[in-house]
């Protein structure tokens, strides 16, 4: 044992240690810390005993010694450390004459630890107990255990359920919990988040498109859930939406640093890829319209006088027709009359004029005719029997697309449409407009024409019939001023009064409904043919009924197929979509591929980037509404705009504005500027939404 | 390998796993993968070595390896756990109550057992530097066999000089002096005040005495420096010893915290 003496002697020339000097700890009193306790006396008197307590704490300094039996009689066996055999010796009976009162052994430093340690783990398992005693359902438990309060949106979730609202249910008690923790589970939380959120497509594949494919550099990748990216407890103010760029990097292959350091250049016609809803000419309105003389004082002075830039965000949606059109093109309007019907050349009268007498009564001539008759009967004599004239028709005139699409004849075959124009005329006195009516709402399949034949006065059919059938021109009491059904001639007409009126408006979508209508009632390839006629002549955009077409876009739409209804119409009720039926799809007029026309009737942004989105509202702050529209949209005056607005393909199509180009953002967004992260321009799913069960969810919980 | 390269290699060993720990994890979470499964097994991993340090010192006479190679593991997975617990808890502070139970008691075997390592890195030095290296167990018997020789003197002194000048100052000033740990925090914070009070006592004291009586002083002197070195030694070796208080018994709740942590996340996953 080391005794080397301190940093120095003291002053006076004393070691301090020479009196412990040759004393190893064995030969001294009993020291065992690594044992559980220490001599007690040490307490008492300073000085521990030469013996040490037992391993139990029990002491073992009562006696000096052990006395040994040995040759018939018992020897002391005091250490030498304490003095060697004592003179007394033992006592007969074998024990140590010397004899002391029984210390208290004291625990050792270890040995309070070690009991501090049970302790303290004693309580933490009396805690977590205490825990799993408390009511599975209530607040203190719900409380305890999670792990963080939940998102503003989910803070009320666990209100009514407790955690099995989102959680897959277990019971409460410990070998329940085990049993969750460790026994797979077939359905996770995204399940339940399902019940709320949708997206358009699969909701757990990547970007909800199920044809995509990722690549797996992560086995979580290969089953993708809600919670690989948000995670809830995070507090009530927690972001839970966001998406870091290197998770986009992790599965898109085209990787890259920022938007500006890598990102792909637009495409050549972005934005403008896809043919606009509403059809303005902004390069021959600004380079010819607004500059000319007639019309200058009417010239909008900037962009926000058509834009409505208060509300701008993907959007910034053209003004109404009244505000922004109607100042030049009001008249266009009523100037486009849609042509009911045309009352045709007829070469055989074969209409029975008694029953034309009967049902609408004599006509003028009749009538005067009637009464020579009379009057020579009168006068005793008998008139003379009318002479057979040649039958010449009161038109020359075709029939009208309508009259020759719905009778299934030619306009311009006399000999075909003479015979069904007559009958149909005849069940017109009878029935009024009716009979037209059902043909049109049976080729719809659904009643149409309640809007298509809105306000049509019956009198004014059956007059213009009546006078056809006795084959005279119908004379109008009045003139259409106002617009309005009206028949004049030979002929019934509607003239739009303003913009949005509900007539033109069904007409033209049942025109344009026609040849699919007809194909699907298993029509031959003239009729077809008939349909496109009256189509193009309703949405002739020059001619067109009320020239709606001239501005609002007409173009191909896929055809809805039968689970494509099925499933809209399982969504609406809130149900499961039902299979679809072989024989059905059998019988179904639309095919993979095949195309039906719409038309735009309200403004709409083209939807073909359906993961990117973008806010013309803080960049209108920053540039201002006016000039600064144009540092991004600047007139194409040479693109052929006019001439691509006739096709009905939507992607056959030229803006009249130059496409924007990946550095017109990159002025700003870059590196030291202002955000360009992925999620600023990108988002990750297809249209999310709510479905309409969370309103039920909510009448349940309460 | 001299001390100064040892630390050197297990502090850069242990900033390059940090690194490396923290550049997989966002790599992990970047692939979409569930990233706290990942930091929290890996800190479970780590926290169970981390308690398998203190069985390896209770079994020393199984060939497990040093306790000094040990030591050094403890020090290095320790600091990683920290870095993974930061990466865990997302850099932030917990919010269910039982995750803050859970960080307190990690935190405060960790604040702990920083202490410790610089408790003992820091203490030895001051304690080779002053006095005898004392068992800490044995200092009671050294402490009782100085107050012993020191009573002794003074009845010598009585004895021969027939006057009770040494007994009435050791009665009044010495006695409590010798006979219980003294100046605990003054020694904790390295300052020798009381040591040179009591010395300027003693000199003061020196001229009342005959010589006789001031060869005895002379010898008490000593006795009094011989004895404020180990209550120095007593002082520094005590809490060389009482961080692990803290340490040990909430290294014990920690696992038993994070045994049902684990329970829980994967029964709510």
């Amino acid at each position: 044992m080391s005794r080397s003496p301190s940093g120095g002697k003291d002053p006076l020339g004393i070691d301090p240690y020479d009196f412990v000097g040759g004393v190893t700890p064995f030969d001294a009193d009993y020291e065992r810390p690594n044992q559980n306790f220490r001599c007690g006396r040490e307490r008492l008197w300073r000085k521990r005993c030469q013996r040490g307590p037992s391993v139990n704490g029990a002491c073992r300094g009562t006696t000096e010694c052990t006395p040994a039996l040995r040759g018939g009689r018992y020897e002391c066996r005091r250490r030498a450390a304490a003095g060697g055999p004592c003179s007394d010796g033992p006592l007969p009976d074998g024990r140590c004459s010397h004899s002391h009162p029984p210390c208290a052994p004291r625990r050792t430093m270890r040995a309070m630890r070690s009991r501090l340690t049970f302790v303290v783990s004693l309580l933490t398992i009396a805690l977590i107990v205490a825990f799993l005693g408390l009511a599975p359902d209530s607040s203190a438990r719900l409380s305890s255990i999670s792990p963080g309060p939940l998102t503003g949106a989910h803070s009320n979730f666990t209100s009514a359920k407790g955690c099995v609202a989102c959680h897959e249910p277990h019971g409460s008690g410990a070998a329940s919990w085990l049993e969750a923790a460790f026994v797979p589970r077939p359905e996770g939380i995204s399940e339940n988040c399902l019940e709320c959120h949708k997206f358009d497509g699969e909701p757990l594949a990547p970007h909800n498109m199920a044809a995509l494919t990722i690549k797996a550099s992560s086995s979580a990748m290969t089953d993708l859930t809600c919670t690989n990216c948000h995670t809830e407890h995070k507090g009530i103010d927690a972001d839970i939406r966001g998406l870091s760029d290197a998770q986009c990097n992790t599965c898109h292959q085209k990787k890259f640093a920022s938007f500006a350091d890598g990102h792909p250049a637009f495409k050549p016609n972005y934005p403008h890829d896809q043919k606009s809803s509403v059809w303005f000419d902004h390069a021959s309105h600004f380079g010819k319209h607004f500059i000319d003389d007639k019309y200058v004082e009417r010239a909008p002075k900037m962009c926000s006088a058509c834009h409505q830039v208060q509300n701008a965000d993907l959007r910034v949606e053209p003004s109404s027709f009244e505000q922004s059109c109607a100042s030049c093109h009001a008249d266009n309007i009523p100037a486009r009359e849609l042509v009911l019907w045309t009352w045709p050349e007829i070469l055989d009268n074969e209409i029975d004029q008694e029953e034309v007498v009967d049902l609408c009564g004599p006509t003028r001539d009749q009538f005067e005719a009637m009464r020579d008759r009379l009057a020579t009967l009168e006068a005793g004599d008998l008139p003379d029997e009318p002479e057979e004239e040649e039958f010449y028709g009161v038109s020359l005139d075709y029939l009208s697309p309508f009259a020759a699409f719905i009778l299934g004849v030619p306009s311009d075959d006399v000999d075909e449409y003479g015979g069904p124009v007559q009958s149909l005329a005849l069940e017109v006195l009878e029935d009024g407009i009716q009979p037209l009516a059902e043909r049109i709402d049976d080729l719809a399949g659904k009643p149409v024409s309640e809007d298509m034949f809105a306000r049509l006065s019956p009198e004014v059919v059956k007059g213009a019939f009546c006078a056809w059938a006795a084959n005279t021109e119908y004379e109008s009491p009045a003139d259409p001023e106002f617009g309005g059904w009206y028949a004049d001639g030979v002929g019934i007409r509607y003239k739009p009064a303003k913009h949005a009126g509900v007539v033109p408006k069904a007409w033209i979508e049942f025109a344009l409904a026609a040849p699919q209508l007809a194909a699907a009632q298993g029509a031959d390839e003239d009729e077809i043919e008939r349909a496109e006629i009256f189509r193009d002549s309703i949405i002739e955009r020059d001619g067109g009924v009320g020239a709606c077409t001239k501005c609002h876009s007409v173009h191909a739409v896929p055809a809805e197929t039968p689970e494509m209804a099925a499933a809209i119409d399982a969504e609406t009720e809130g149900g499961e979509a039902e299979e679809p039926d072989a024989e059905a799809d059998a019988e179904a007029p639309a095919e993979d591929g095949l195309e039906v026309l719409d038309v735009a009737w309200q403004f709409r942004q083209a939807d073909v980037r359906p993961f990117v989105h973008y806010s013309h509202a803080p960049h209108l702050n920053l540039l201002g509404r006016d000039m600064g529209c144009k540092n991004c949209h600047v007139l194409d005056y040479e693109a052929d705009y006019a001439g691509k607005m006739k096709s009905f393909d939507p992607l056959d199509f030229v803006s009249n504005f130059k496409p924007i180009q990946k550095e017109t953002c990159t002025e700003c967004h870059r590196e030291g500027g202002v955000r360009q992260d992925c999620q600023l321009c990108h988002d990750y799913h297809l249209n999310p939404g709510f479905k309409l069960e969370i309103a039920s969810h909510e009448e349940d919980a309460s | 390998m001299t001390f100064a390269a040892r630390r050197l290699r297990i502090g850069f060993a242990a900033i390059l796993l940090a690194l490396v720990v923290l550049f997989g994890h966002a790599v992990y979470a970047a692939t979409l993968g569930d990233a706290r499964f990942l930091s929290g097994y890996m800190l479970l991993a780590l926290v169970v070595f981390l308690a398998l340090y203190g069985l390896r010192r209770r079994v020393p006479f199984l060939p497990l390896g040093s306790s000094a190679r040990w030591l050094q593991a403890h020090i290095l997975t320790g600091g990683l756990g920290v870095v993974v617990f930061a990466v865990h808890v997302d850099w932030t502070v917990p919010r269910g109550v039982f995750e803050i139970a859970l960080a307190i008691a990690f935190l405060v075997v960790a604040g702990s057992g920083v202490i410790g390592l610089f408790l003992s890195r820091y203490l030895p030095a001051r304690l080779s530097s002053r006095g005898e290296d004392l068992l800490f167990d044995r200092i009671p018997v050294i402490r009782r066999e100085i107050l012993e020789r020191a009573e002794a003197l003074v009845m010598e002194a009585t004895t021969k000089a027939q006057t009770s000048t040494i007994a009435d100052y050791y009665s009044d000033r010495l006695r409590a002096f010798f006979d219980r740990p003294c100046n605990f925090w003054s020694h904790i914070v390295e300052s020798g005040r009381p040591r040179r009070r009591i010395l300027a006592e003693m000199t003061d004291l020196d001229r009342y005495l005959d010589r006789e009586e001031r060869r005895v002083l002379g010898e008490i002197r000593g006795l009094v420096v011989a004895k404020d070195d180990t209550d120095y030694q007593h002082a520094l070796q005590s809490v060389l010893r009482y961080w692990t208080f803290a340490h040990v018994p909430m290294t014990n709740a920690l696992l038993l915290l994070l045994l049902v942590h684990v329970v829980a996340v994967h029964a709510f996953a």
